[in-house]
Parts: C-alpha cells; sequence; structure tokens
C-alpha cells in the first residue's frame, strides 16, 4: 500500500515537474536538512538563493566536519532526519553508500559532460552527483616567504627541497577527505613505494600535520607556516578575502569533483531533488564563482560568465588530466591508506623531521665532494626512511583491509589480528628505521 | 527500622529521581559508548585485549605520558599564576584586587579553541610576539610549539579554577591562626609557607584537581594546536575517523575517565581530615595590610603581567574582529567594524540560544546540587553519598563521548507532541549541558550547606516547620550565596562549552555561540567576523557574570548585616 | 623543677592612643606593669580590653604613644620581633600539625638546635602535663587540653610577657576554675609577667595581683581588687566591680545638716566629704530593711518591689523616695521573707556610702 503511494506520488511530482517550464518553482514546503561541511559563506549563498527561488521550503544548513557528518548520519540512521549530505570528498560519499545510507537519483539537467579531467563527474551508480570541481595544488603567503626569502613551490617535488624544512604544511588524510584524495592521488600517479616515498620527503618539511583540512589555509593566511598542500577553493577564497597568497595546480594533480546526495528514506525528498536541481542549473553554478566560493562548475556554459584568469578545466588539459585515478582501488585502501599514513607520519613527524633533516644535511655536505661511503650511507638512510611496513597488495586484500573496515556484514566474519595490534608493529618498525636513518646520515655526514 | 523514617520520604523521592536522572543521561550514554572497549572485534564477545593493545602499543604509552605531563605542567603553571593573585587580594589592602576578582574569571568565559586561534596570532613562531623578538634580538621564543602550546593555552584557560578555590580556602582562614605564628617569631613568605599555605591546602588540592582532570580529558586545545599525540586527541580521531572499526578510541575513553575518577579520588584522600575550617565566631580572613608605595609598585607590575598574559588570548581577539587581514605581521594590515556588521543578523539566534541554554542547563544545575547537597549533608538515607559521586563522575567523562552516548541512545527515542527524536530535539543540548556542569554546581552548594549551622535548622523545626518549609525558608535563603555563585560558574563555562554541543546541534536554529564561532571560524573570510562574535559572546557572558556577582555580593552583604555581632568588635 | 629560663619584665603603657579608622577605640592610656606580676585588664565588651592587648602584642593599627618592655619602645615592632607570647581566645592550635609540632614551631622560628627543640618540648609539654598527647592533633584533644597546649607553646619560647586573651571563655564552669588555678600556679612558678583579658570580674579578683578597668577605651582605675572595689574612682567601677546602687544626684545644705540629695528627690543623710560629688554607691549589702516601725530613728519607709532568693542571700528590690535600691540579706533558714508589697523600714549604713 505504502509503496503505491509514494510511488503515485512520485509519479506525479514527476509529470508536474516536466510538464511546468524549466526554472519555474512548484508548490514545494517543510525544511529542507542538508549535512554539509562547507563553510557560511558558501552554504548561505545557496541557501538564501534557493529559499528566494521556493519560498515555502526553509533550508537547514546542518554544518559537521566531512568525517563528523558521516559519523552523524551513520550514527542517526534509525530514525532519519536529514535530507542530504552535501561535501566535497567523494570518498565520504563511498562510505556513505557502501553502508546503504543514500538513495539513487537521476538528474535532470542537461548539458553537464561526463568527466572533469580524468575523474567521473557522477557516480556511475547513480547514488551522488558531482556539481562542482576541486583540485589539489599548493597555497603559499608571499609575505611569509618574501620575509624568510624563500621561492614559491609550484611542484610536488619542489616541497621536498631543503629550503622548504620547517615550512609545509598539510592535514592529515584520516582528517580531511579532500587530503586523502591529494594523498592518494600522488600514490597512484607514481606508484605505491615511490609516492609514499615521496610524502614522507615532503612531510619531513612539514612545520604541522593540521587537525582539519581548513587548519592549512588558516595557518598560511596568518603566516604561521609558509606554503600549505590545499583543495583550489581554500587557496582562492583565501586570495579573494584579501590574504597575501597565491595558489597554483601542480602537473600531477587530479581534479575531482565535489559531491552532493540525497539521503536514504528523506524526510523531504522532493524538496531534496529540486535542490539538486537547482545546484546544477545555470542559476546554481554561478554562484560558485563568487570569490568567497570559487569553485569549478561542472556545467561547462557557466565559465563564460567567469572573471578573468579563471581556470576552466574544460578548455585547460594542463588542470588535473595528468593522472587517471581509480577509485576502486582508492576505496579499496582506503582506511589502510589513512591509518599508513598516521603511523608514519603524522603521529610520528618528529622522527620523520629529524630523520629527513638529518638526510638533508648529509647530502648538503655531499654536494660537490664524492664519497662513495658516505654516499651510500645516505642512500641507505633513505631507504630506511623510505621502507614500507606493507605492501601495495598486502594494502589492497580484502582481508587486510577488513582489519580496519568498521561495519561487518557478518559477526561470524573472521578476521585475522586487530587493527591497534598492526599499527603498533607498522609503528615499532616505522620508529626504528627513521631513528636508524639518522644515525646512518650523520655517520655520512660526520665521513666527509 | 525497616521502613523509612516519615521525615525522609520526601527526600527518599527526590534522592531516588535525581538517580534516575544521573542514571539515564549520564550512565546509560557512557556505558553505550565505552562497551565497545571491551568487545572482541568482529564477534562481540567480552575481552581485555583491547587495553592489553594500548599498553603495548609505544604511541599510546606516549600519548599517556604526554596527557600526564601536560596535565601536571598545566597545574603548575596555572598555580604559578594563581597563587601571587590569591595571595595579594587576601592578603593586602589593595586596590588591584578588585581587578584580580573581575578579570580573574574572564578567561573562563572564552571558548578555548577561541583563545587559541589568538594565542597563535601572539605568540606562535611567527606570531606577534617572535616577529619583534625576531626583529630586535633575532629570538624566537618556542611559546606555542607542542606541548608547551597546549600547556600554556590549558593554564591561562583554566587557573581561575585554582584562584578561586585557593582564595575562599584562605579566606575562610581564622585571623588568629596567623596570628599565633605571627606572635610566635614567624612572617612573611616563611609563615605563608608553614601555616598559610597548609591551612588553604584543600581548597589548593580542590583546584589543581580540577584544572588536572579537565586538561587531561580536553580535546579543543591539543586539536587547535595540531597536538596529536595526547590521550583525548587519540581518542576523538579515532572515534570520528570515517569508518574506521578501531575500537582504541573507546578504550581511551574508559582510560581517560578511569584516570580522571582515580585523580578525583586521589585529591579526595589528600583532603581526607584536613577539613580546615578554622574561622570562628564570623570573625574570619587573615588580616590585610596596607602595602609600602614599593611594594604597590611591585605587587601592581606582577599583577598586571601576569594579566597582560591571561587576557592576551582577549587584546588577540579583539585585534582580530577589528583588523581586515592579519597575515605574518606583528599588528593587523588595518582596521573595520565590517565584521561585527556581518554577524549582527546571525548572531541574534545564537545569543538568545546560549542565554536559554546555559540559563536553563545552570539553573538545573543548582537545583540539582541544592538538592543533592541536602540530601548527602542532611539526611541518612542510605548511599546518598553516591549521589554526590555520581554527579561528580561528569566531570571524568569527555565532552565527545557524552555527544556520541546521546545520538546513540537517544536518537530512536521519540519526544511525544515535538515528534522529533530526542537526541536532535534543541532540550537535548540543554541536558547535556546540565550533566557536563553539574559538578561545578554541586561544589558551590556543598560548599554552601557545609556553612549553615544544623542549628539554625532545628530552630526552624521547633517553631513548628515542616522539613520542606525548613528548606525553603531557611536553608535555601541561607544557601543562597552559594547557589549563585554555582549558577555563574555553571553558567560562564555551559555558555562556552562546544565538545558536546558539537555532536548535538541538529538544526543550525537550534545552534549556540561557541558552534556559530566555530562555524565562521572554518573560512577564510569568516575569521574576522567569527572573532567578532567571540568578542560578542565574551561580553555577554562577562556581563551576565558580573550582573550574578554583584547579586551574590549584596547577599552576602545582607547576610553579614544580620548576623549576630560578635564579642570582637574591637578586635 | 623546669629548666625554661623565664624573665620578669616590666612593661610600660605611655600615652597609648589607637584608631580604626575614624573611631578611636583607645584613649591616651598610661600604665605600668611591674616584673612577675599577674595583671588583668577587665572591662565589658567594646571597652578595648582585647585591642589594647593586641596592640602589646603587635596586632592591629600601629597605636599612638609607646609600649615599653624592660625600657625598650616595641610600639612600631612587627609582632614577630617583640617576643612576647599571646594565647589566643580560641587557642589557635593549627590543625595540621601535631601538638609537638605545634609548640616546637616557635623554636623553628628562632632556629635552635633539633636536640635543643626537642628537648624544651618535651619540658614545656611536662609542664602542661601533656607529654603523652605529643603525637595526637590539635583535634583530637578536649578544650582543656587544647587550651593548654596553647600554653605550652606560648611559655616555651621563652618570652617576654605572657598575654592571655580570654583564655577560659571557651571553657565549660568547672574546668575554668581549674584552669585558672593551673594558669596561677604556673605563673607563680614561672615568674613571668602576664596580662589577662577578661570580662569576668571573678577571674579578675581571683587571679590578679592588680588589674586595669576599662571603658570606652579609657582606662577608668589601677589598682588591687579589693582597693578596686572598696574604693572604686567612679560610678562605672563602682557598679562594673561587684553590685553598686548608684544614685545621681548633689550634696545639699538642709537646715543644720548636710544631706546627698537624688534626682527623684531622696533625701541621704549625713555623708561625710566631697561637697561636690554628684553620685553616691550604695553597696546592697550596706542597706537593710526591717519590719516597719522596727527601723529605729534613721530608717525611712519603703516599699518591696522585688525579692530573688540567690543562694546565700536574698536580694530585694526596695522602693523608696522615688529610688529602687537593691538589698542584699544573708539567707537563714527558718527566718521570715517580705513578701512584694511589705511596707517595709529601709536602713542605710552611711558609713559605707561611696561618694562619687
Amino acid at each position: 500500500m505504502t509503496i503505491s503511494i509514494s510511488r503515485i506520488l512520485s509519479a506525479t511530482a514527476l509529470v508536474v515537474g516536466l510538464s511546468l517550464p524549466f526554472g519555474a518553482a512548484y508548490a514545494l514546503d517543510g525544511t529542507l536538512t542538508i549535512v554539509t561541511s562547507y563553510p557560511p559563506d558558501t552554504t548561505t549563498a545557496f541557501q538564501k538563493a534557493f529559499e528566494k527561488k521556493y519560498p515555502g521550503v526553509k533550508v537547514e544548513m546542518l554544518k559537521k566536519k566531512t568525517t563528523a557528518g558521516i559519523k552523524y548520519i551513520q550514527e542517526t540512521v534509525a530514525n532519519n532526519k536529514s535530507d542530504m549530505f552535501w561535501a566535497s570528498a567523494p570518498d565520504a560519499f563511498e562510505v556513505l553508500k557502501g553502508d546503504n545510507l543514500l538513495s539513487k537519483y537521476k538528474v535532470k539537467v542537461q548539458g553537464i559532460p561526463e568527466k572533469v579531467g580524468a575523474f567521473p563527474i557522477n557516480d556511475p551508480d547513480g547514488y551522488y552527483k558531482g556539481f562542482a570541481a576541486s583540485g589539489y595544488g599548493i597555497m603559499w603567503n608571499t609575505r611569509y616567504l618574501k620575509a624568510k626569502k624563500l621561492p614559491p613551490a609550484k611542484e610536488w617535488a619542489d616541497l621536498k627541497k631543503p629550503i622548504y624544512h620547517g615550512h609545509v604544511g598539510m592535514s592529515a588524510p584520516s582528517r580531511s577527505g579532500t587530503t586523502h584524495l591529494t594523498v592518494e592521488t600522488l600514490i597512484q600517479g607514481m606508484g605505491w613505494d615511490k609516492g609514499w616515498a615521496e610524502w614522507k620527503e615532503i612531510a619531513g618539511n612539514f612545520n604541522t600535520i593540521t587537525e582539519r583540512s581548513f587548519g592549512v589555509p588558516d595557518g598560511v593566511n596568518s603566516g604561521q607556516f609558509g606554503l600549505g598542500i590545499v583543495i583550489d577553493f581554500f587557496g582562492l577564497s583565501s586570495q579573494a578575502s584579501g590574504f597575501p597568497v597565491e595558489y597554483v595546480y601542480p602537473t600531477v594533480t587530479t581534479l575531482v569533483p565535489a559531491n552532493i546526495a540525497i539521503v536514504k528514506n528523506a524526510p523531504n525528498q522532493a524538496a531534496a531533488e529540486a535542490f539538486i536541481e537547482f545546484l546544477l542549473s545555470t542559476e546554481g553554478q554561478e554562484l560558485l564563482l563568487d570569490p568567497k566560493i570559487r569553485r569549478l562548475p561542472v556545467n561547462p556554459a557557466t565559465y563564460a560568465k567567469a572573471p578573468e584568469g579563471f581556470p576552466n578545466p574544460f578548455k585547460d588539459s594542463s588542470i588535473g588530466a595528468a593522472v587517471k585515478f581509480d577509485l576502486d582501488l582508492s576505496k579499496g585502501r582506503y582506511n589502510v591508506v589513512n591509518s599508513l599514513f598516521d603511523v608514519m607520519i603524522t603521529y610520528r613527524i618528529d622522527e620523520l623531521r629529524a630523520a629527513v633533516k638529518a638526510v638533508q644535511d648529509a647530502k648538503a655536505k655531499m654536494a660537490g665532494k664524492s664519497n662513495e661511503a658516505a654516499a651510500k650511507l645516505i642512500a641507505e638512510a633513505e631507504a630506511l626512511i623510505a621502507a614500507m611496513p606493507v605492501s601495495e597488495a598486502k594494502a589492497s586484500e580484502p582481508d587486510f583491509a577488513k582489519i580496519f573496515k568498521k561495519k561487518r556484514k557478518k559477526a561470524t566474519t573472521k578476521i585475522t589480528g586487530r587493527q591497534a595490534e598492526v599499527e603498533a608493529e607498522w609503528d615499532a618498525q616505522v620508529t626504528a628505521n627513521y631513528a636508524k636513518a639518522v644515525e646512518l646520515a650523520n655517520k655520512a655526514a660526520s665521513m666527509l | 527500622m525497616s521502613f523509612i523514617a516519615k521525615s525522609q520520604r520526601g527526600p527518599v523521592g527526590i534522592g531516588v529521581l535525581i538517580a534516575l536522572f544521573l542514571a539515564l543521561f549520564l550512565l546509560v550514554p557512557v556505558v553505550k559508548v565505552i562497551y565497545v572497549a571491551f568487545q572482541e572485534a568482529g564477534t562481540g564477545a567480552f575481552t581485555l585485549i583491547n587495553f592489553v593493545d594500548f599498553f603495548r602499543s609505544a604511541l599510546f604509552r606516549e600519548s599517556f605520558y604526554n596527557s600526564l605531563y601536560v596535565s601536571g605542567m598545566s597545574v603548575v603553571v596555572a598555580s604559578l599564576i594563581a597563587l601571587p593573585l590569591a595571595y595579594f587580594t587576601t592578603r593586602f589592602n589593595f586596590a588591584g584586587a578588585v581587578i584580580i576578582q573581575t578579570l580573574g574569571i574572564i578567561p573562563l568565559i572564552m571558548p578555548p579553541f577561541v583563545g587559541a586561534v589568538a594565542m597563535k596570532l601572539l605568540f606562535g613562531s611567527n606570531g606577534s610576539l617572535n616577529l619583534l623578538l625576531d626583529e630586535w634580538f633575532g629570538l624566537n621564543l618556542p611559546i606555542m610549539e607542542g606541548l608547551n602550546g597546549v600547556i600554556f593555552v590549558q593554564s591561562i584557560h583554566y587557573f581561575p579554577f585554582i584562584l578561586i578555590n585557593l582564595s575562599a580556602a584562605l579566606n575562610n582562614i581564622d585571623r588568629s591562626m596567623e596570628e599565633s605564628a605571627q606572635n610566635l617569631g614567624s612572617h612573611g613568605f616563611r609563615m605563608f609557607r608553614r601555616v598559610v599555605f597548609p591551612l588553604a591546602m584543600p581548597g589548593y588540592i580542590a583546584g589543581a584537581a580540577l584544572v588536572f582532570i579537565k586538561v587531561f580529558d580536553d580535546l579543543g586545545t591539543p586539536l587547535l594546536l595540531d597536538v596529536n599525540k595526547m590521550l583525548a586527541p587519540q581518542a576523538y580521531l579515532r572515534i570520528s575517523s570515517i569508518g574506521i572499526s578501531d575500537p582504541m578510541g573507546y578504550v581511551i575513553s574508559v582510560i581517560l575517565i578511569a584516570f580522571s575518577l582515580l585523580s578525583l579520588y586521589v585529591s579526595l584522600l589528600a583532603m581526607k581530615g584536613k577539613d580546615y575550617a578554622t574561622v570562628q565566631k564570623g570573625g574570619g580572613g587573615l588580616s590585610k595590610r596596607d602595602l609600602r608605595p614599593w611594594e604597590k609598585i611591585g605587587c601592581y607590575a606582577v599583577v598586571l603581567f601576569i594579566l597582560a598574559i591571561v587576557l592576551s588570548p582577549h587584546l588577540g581577539l579583539v585585534l582580530l574582529s577589528f583588523g581586515t587581514i592579519w597575515s605574518y605581521a606583528v599588528l593587523p594590515d588595518g582596521y573595520t567594524i565590517a565584521h561585527y556588521f556581518k554577524v549582527v543578523g546571525e548572531a541574534s539566534q545564537f545569543i538568545t540560544n546560549t542565554l536559554l541554554y546555559a540559563g536553563l542547563a545552570a539553573t538545573l544545575d543548582v537545583i540539582l546540587g541544592t538538592a543533592i547537597a541536602y540530601i548527602v549533608y542532611r539526611t541518612g538515607i542510605p548511599g546518598r553519598k553516591w549521589l554526590d559521586y555520581g554527579a561528580t563522575v561528569s566531570l571524568a567523562v569527555p565532552g565527545v563521548v557524552l555527544g556520541i552516548g546521546y545520538l546513540r541512545s537517544f536518537y530512536n527515542v521519540n519526544v511525544p507532541f515535538i515528534n522529533e527524536p530526542l537526541a536532535t530535539w534543541w532540550v537535548i543540548i540543554v541536558i547535556a549541558l546540565t550533566i557536563r556542569r553539574l559538578p561545578y554546581a554541586l561544589r558551590a552548594c556543598i560548599a554552601a550547606i557545609q556553612q549553615v549551622s544544623v542549628m539554625l535548622e532545628e530552630a526552624a523545626e521547633n517553631l513548628g516547620a515542616t522539613k520542606s518549609h525548613t528548606v525553603r525558608r531557611i536553608v535555601v535563603p541561607l544557601m543562597s550565596g552559594g547557589i549563585l555563585a554555582g549558577f555563574v560558574t555553571s553558567f560562564a563555562t555551559a555558555s562556552v562549552e562546544l565538545s558536546a554541543t558539537l555532536m548535538l546541534v541538529s538544526q543550525e536554529s537550534d545552534a549556540p555561540l561557541a558552534y556559530g564561532i566555530y562555524e565562521f571560524m572554518q573560512s577564510a573570510s569568516g575569521r574576522g567576523p567569527g572573532a567578532a562574535l567571540g568578542m560578542i559572546a565574551v561580553i555577554i557572558v562577562g556581563l551576565g557574570t558580573y550582573v550574578s556577582h554583584k547579586i551574590i555580593e549584596r547577599t552576602d552583604r545582607r547576610r553579614v548585616a544580620a548576623r549576630p555581632v560578635a564579642e570582637e568588635v574591637t578586635a | 623543677m623546669t629548666a625554661l629560663q623565664t624573665q620578669s619584665s616590666e612593661v610600660v603603657i605611655e600615652n597609648l592612643s589607637l584608631s580604626f579608622g575614624a573611631t578611636e577605640v583607645l584613649k591616651k592610656i598610661d600604665l605600668v606593669i611591674s616584673p612577675g606580676e599577674f595583671f588583668s585588664f577587665l572591662g565589658p565588651s567594646g571597652s578595648g580590653k582585647s585591642t589594647l592587648l593586641r596592640a602589646i602584642a603587635g596586632f592591629g593599627p600601629t597605636p599612638k604613644g609607646r609600649i615599653l618592655i624592660n625600657g625598650e619602645d616595641v610600639a612600631k615592632l612587627p609582632p614577630w620581633e617583640r617576643n612576647v607570647g599571646m594565647v589566643f581566645q580560641s587557642y589557635a592550635l593549627w590543625p595540621h600539625m601535631s601538638v609537638a609540632r605545634n609548640v616546637a614551631f616557635g623554636l623553628e622560628e628562632r632556629k635552635l638546635p633539633r636536640a635543643e627543640i626537642d628537648r624544651r618540648v618535651m619540658e614545656a609539654l611536662e609542664l602542661v602535663d601533656l607529654v603523652d598527647y605529643a603525637q595526637r592533633r590539635p583535634s583530637q584533644l578536649s578544650g582543656g587540653q587544647q587550651q593548654r597546649v596553647a600554653l605550652a607553646r606560648t611559655i616555651v619560647i621563652e618570652p617576654r610577657v605572657l598575654l592571655l586573651d580570654e583564655p577560659l571563655s571557651n571553657l565549660d564552669a568547672n574546668l575554668r576554675v581549674q584552669m585558672r588555678r593551673d594558669i596561677l600556679a604556673l605563673q607563680r612558678k614561672l615568674k613571668l609577667t602576664t596580662i589577662f583579658v577578661t570580662h569576668d570580674q571573678e577571674e579578675a579578683n581571683t587571679t590578679s595581683q592588680r588589674m586595669a578597668v576599662l571603658n570606652n577605651g579609657i582606662l577608668q582605675q589601677v589598682g588591687a581588687p579589693m582597693e578596686l572595689y572598696d574604693n572604686p574612682a567612679n560610678s562605672f567601677v563602682a557598679g562594673f566591680l561587684g553590685t553598686a546602687n548608684i544614685l545621681q544626684g548633689a550634696v545639699k545644705s538642709l537646715g543644720d545638716e548636710t544631706k546627698f540629695v537624688t534626682a527623684a528627690g531622696l533625701q541621704l543623710p549625713h555623708i561625710s566629704a566631697a561637697p561636690d560629688a554628684h553620685s553616691i554607691a550604695i553597696r546592697p549589702q550596706n542597706v537593710h530593711l526591717r519590719a516597719p516601725g522596727t527601723g529605729g530613728a534613721l530608717a525611712m519607709a519603703g516599699e518591696v518591689a522585688e525579692v530573688e532568693f540567690l543562694g546565700s542571700i536574698l536580694r530585694y528590690a526596695a522602693t523608696l523616695g522615688g529610688e529602687t535600691l537593691l538589698v542584699d540579706h544573708s539567707h537563714t533558714p527558718g527566718e521570715p521573707v517580705f513578701a512584694v508589697g511589705d511596707t517595709v523600714d529601709v536602713v542605710l549604713d552611711a558609713d559605707k556610702f561611696i561618694m562619687l
């Protein structure tokens, strides 16, 4: 009974929706509750515009950090009051989709391409939709770099340079969905071992690993550290707010869509659907160009109205096309990558910093000289820093990944090993390696 | 005597209600969260292996050590700040005493995370102070680096707990205690160390234990300073990470709670048998003496130096709220009042919510606190002490644990008529604040009831007043000073609470100020408006506190006047 | 025998005035207390007796005038440099220290060698008979024991003067008498100049060699207890020490007789001297009631207004000539008692009138 009634209702809505000229509002009312990780600048703009268009609807923006938002929707599933989830990281949507907490929706707006860069804009399964694209890059504080007499870094590899030691900031992938994508992108682009080695070398120059993704632009803006690895809109909107900062897309990066989805059993399904349509309409897409929001629209037509210098990923192939992003690979090892990053980098940043610094110093001393024994020691030290406690194959093994997974399908599912146990092993290995690396590098330096 | 005496039936009923309230809103939610710590991953069977894992992990051991170190050092630094302030105000006729008392509470009414933002700008490695030091002397002081920063921010935020408790204890020392020491040839600092301070010890320990526990459990400050190798942040990071099943977050929560309980217990043991309420015949308080001019200058210098440090977060916040762009510079580039205009529209909602929530929570707290204090100290109901313990235990429960516990426990409970889950109804925020701040109000109420002589109640009963009339007409009016003090502390601290509310706000129209500030501070253009909102919060809560203080002062004066004039008119 | 070295110091107070803010609470006090004397300050609440004692110890506002101990002016010295021992009304024992530590405190402040401190503490405790209680906390002692600890703590430092601030007021009646005797015995033994503050004349009378009566911050009279009782300098002293009927009036010549005429018009017969006296004090035991007509020539007619039975005496209040007089009559069992309303003859011992 209920099913047929709701079917009739939604069918009616569909008919009504289609029969009206596009953009004209049909009667919608009630409260639309959106769980979002976006800052007020973004949410307020869309809320106002949407409420203006549909005066009967009151939009409630429930602001949660992406991770907390997921937690919230998971915890409240039994009596769901949220209509939509609106955030950047596709991985976050993957988690919710995996937990069967989203509902499918087919978008009616036309003209949105399949892909942005190498990344599909919409979830192939139809659960979440891309509404804007975001790329990862480097932002820097011009005053800071001037005072410290440093050149800006334009590529990821630049951040490894000894001159940046102690000047770089980043968030942890376990804390920020967007940061996770950055980490995963580089690893996919360079390969497991090389990618991680690259990250450790960069991290050796870190000043701070911030708890929130916004902590990075905040740190660069206030001059706490000079350079930050951030998602584009953080850099662009900081610049637009008047901070003395600049932003670049490095060559190896990916553009990923920022997404929106309707939560399963949404109390106000009709308004939720209307919001998606609005977001993807020309009207909604143009709001993204606001200097305080600064996201790349997924509707190519919108770029006609963009200010000069606004990057257009649909025209400029240099943005985000270089890496092909394998979403399934990313999904399979999501928690393992987070955990690895935390164990090797976040929680051992002091040890890692010391090791990388020792190698940097030894290399600086080595410059222009030739000493085979010392060079060998330095190479050994670098290898120790780069050493991975777990191989790529192992990281993607479903049985291994399960140790880090929350929901088990069945209570009987056998799992060998506990996360804390595994992490403690990794930690012991990694700290020993870093300590040994310092020793070797110092030994090498003393030989020069 | 198998059933309860008639005169105790009322208190028993109330006691049972309070016990139920505590069980429902404290015990059940917390147990719902932490039982995971005792489950085997996958099977759900009972196990202690997770605790073995905890102590086997070098990272957790370090975090544990760091938490201990930070809490201990915060107590030391907070004591260094509070001791001179308490000493000056209680010992000298010193006009600065008013400043100290007024400003001594202000740090408590600033959300610690806001303070951390401001402190980074002022004292960070590239903050104002270090930029100046670098320019002048080529120096860089690592004040805000790593654990130092946490200790610094926490000490500045929590030292009022020591100041308030220590001042109260000093004021309760009978003057003759000090005079007899002087008479026997002791004076100055030596006398303070040998006689005065030991007598004030219970108050000091109470304050220090509170600081220790709050710092041990606090999450916001280490997170804002990006320090994660401590227990509370480790618990939070693990609990709130995407889809991670690691029970370690819950294990750490259990350890946090257990260790906080242990500290409470140790502090109780340390105070046992040391209840030196030495004031006799109402002629209390140490004698205050006038300062010689150079001493006055010295005192002012010390007090102003301490105040400058203690109020630096507020200074930073003022600059931030009026500043245009503040980036790698000693001061903002320019000044504007635009941020205030920006928030003024949105602020009113946050302000009404905050006043409503904190006001309701503080009211509930003093009602519960008075009832518990009365039951514990004036009735013989078996197990009455457990009400006190139960209410106090919430000190040891991190806000995040309580928040998650509420979501787990009350999401399926629909509120009748409102037709909304209890977990998303705004009232749950009030209940969370009530539970979180109950220990503060309870301490104040207990202190107050201990100062009311039982004889005064007996006199009322003798004249025919029933128990409930006696409570209403004698006990509560006599406790009013303490009750108000409890209200003020609960109100002020509830107004800036974030950790539990962050989990429980389910729609923006229900959000309190601290939440609004936190939200603003999440975007590049929102830092100024966030700071402006923070200033508004500080001013409003400050005003509320000031008004309540005035009321307390008036009731106190009335009570002093009503006190039978003792023999010591000349003494 | 004790090894405590004690001194008998002279205390001289010269022109001492003291104010709390605008209120002057001690007015130009001059007093000499002899070495080894047991001296009391007696007066009602608010008379300034405690303030004067505290001024000698160095507590309270700095007074004007001089306080000389053995010739040294200590008025401006801080308390800890005066070496005068004070026992506080509340005893002020420190609850966080044992009895022994309390007693040792003053010696430790004087940085004496440990061995000597221990020896002297034990001696002092022996003196007050509390050796067995050395390791107890003050809260574990009775009021009398606490009092003795306070005494031991004070005398162990061998003070120049011993000051006692109403030390007996917190004890019950029986203990008070016992303690009074103990204190006196100790004082005699140590020959310590002792100043005792009390509002209880019995305490002062029984202990003191001399005493000073204070009222409203003014020194009224100094002298031995009996001397003050018999020859009070003014109506305050007369009224405060024992009971007295104090009648206001003036000396008038009526015919060939000199009489004291009270305000109400009562004429009192022959008085000896003091033509400018404006009040007269008559002790109740110097007024007698007789059955009407049996009082003799000098008797005056009066009426019984009240009767109180006080054990050894009957105290009547009788009205005559507009005045009410208290009359003490030794109680003898079986003797008839006047009732309220009885008309009586009132007989006054004119030779015992105290003209003021």
